[in-house]
């Protein structure tokens, strides 16, 4: 607990930033594979496209919802 | 109606007496078509004259969604697909040819639990160390659906008019590329090594007339029965000129 109150606070805060853009980076590479699957869904209709789908939306909102608690962490 | 009547009764306990399927035909003779010549009931299906239902007990069908051959498949449709098109083949890269980087998901999966020994997370606040845990597996996650859809999309499709090649490069770009049938002229097929050999998969080179020379099938599973089919499909294309019947 002591090297813990021992780091200032702003080392925190660089690493929150640093979190942040990470996940927002990530979160802006889930909405462009979601535009890849619709464009491969698209190409080729097959029996598990829904599911792909439905999967890369899955795959935006756990990457949204991570940005959002991190944003408020 | 019909078609409906059709796949119930391929589906029944005698499916050879009740369907246009050739009645003589075994269990054990589909397992040796595997690699064998096509059957007659395949060159029907080929050449259209089986009906949907009567396809299901044919060697190559499958209703699994990720097999990587799939004869006359069922639910496949693909961009600027004429009307009247049917699809003959369904192909991808064998299974095997993932191995790799699903092999690196193991080391990936089970990093965060050596990774404290390198850095001293527990110094961070535990809002922190949440985050860095759920974005790492998220990050796994996303490589192995990344690599998952490069797969299953890759795919290469025959049907009763063309061959189609379709490659997702990466995440933007995307190249399909297809041939006519009657515009194919040599289709040669490679199987190097041991491991290519022994699951019986390899490349497809078809060399065409067309503007794009050349359309590979990579590592597709039956090299040899894809190029028969392609065979049938040019000889019923020629037999098609001769009578005129060219759509």
């Amino acid at each position: 607990m002591e090297i813990l109150s021992s780091f200032p606070d702003q080392t925190f805060l660089v690493i929150k930033v640093i979190l942040i853009v990470l996940v927002a980076f990530y979160t802006i590479f889930s909405v462009v594979l979601i535009k890849q699957v619709s464009l491969m869904t698209q190409t080729v209709q097959m029996a598990l496209s829904k599911s792909i789908k439905a999967v890369a939306v899955l795959h935006f909102f756990v990457s949204l919802g991570l940005l959002i608690f991190v944003l408020f962490a | 109606m019909p078609t409906v009547f059709s796949a119930k009764k391929v589906n029944s306990a005698t499916p050879a007496a009740s369907t246009n399927l050739n009645p003589s035909r075994r269990l054990g003779d589909l397992e040796k078509q595997s690699t064998g010549q096509l059957k007659d009931d395949e060159r029907r299906a080929i050449n259209g004259q089986l009906g949907d239902g009567d396809v299901h007990l044919l060697p190559g069908h499958t209703h699994s969604p990720l097999a990587a051959y799939n004869f006359c498949p069922d639910k496949v449709a693909f961009v600027n697909e004429d009307p009247e098109e049917k699809v003959i083949l369904l192909l991808r890269r064998h299974p095997l040819t993932n191995i790799g980087w699903i092999l690196a998901l193991f080391p990936l999966i089970i990093l965060p639990g050596f990774a404290t020994a390198l850095f001293p997370f527990e110094l961070l606040p535990v809002e922190f160390q949440t985050v860095l845990l759920v974005f790492w597996y998220l990050f796994v996650f996303g490589f192995a659906l990344q690599r998952f859809l490069g797969w299953f999309f890759n795919v290469n499709i025959i049907s009763d008019e063309r061959v189609i090649d379709v490659n997702f490069v990466n995440l933007v770009y995307r190249e399909v590329t297809d041939a006519n049938v009657d515009e194919i002229q040599e289709v040669t097929v490679e199987m190097g090594g041991a491991i290519w050999t022994f699951f019986n998969f390899g490349n497809v080179l078809v060399q065409t007339a067309a503007d794009v020379p050349r359309i590979v099938f990579e590592a597709v599973p039956q090299p040899d029965r894809v190029a028969k089919i392609l065979r049938e499909l040019r000889l019923q294309e020629e037999q098609e000129k001769i009578e005129g019947r060219v759509r």
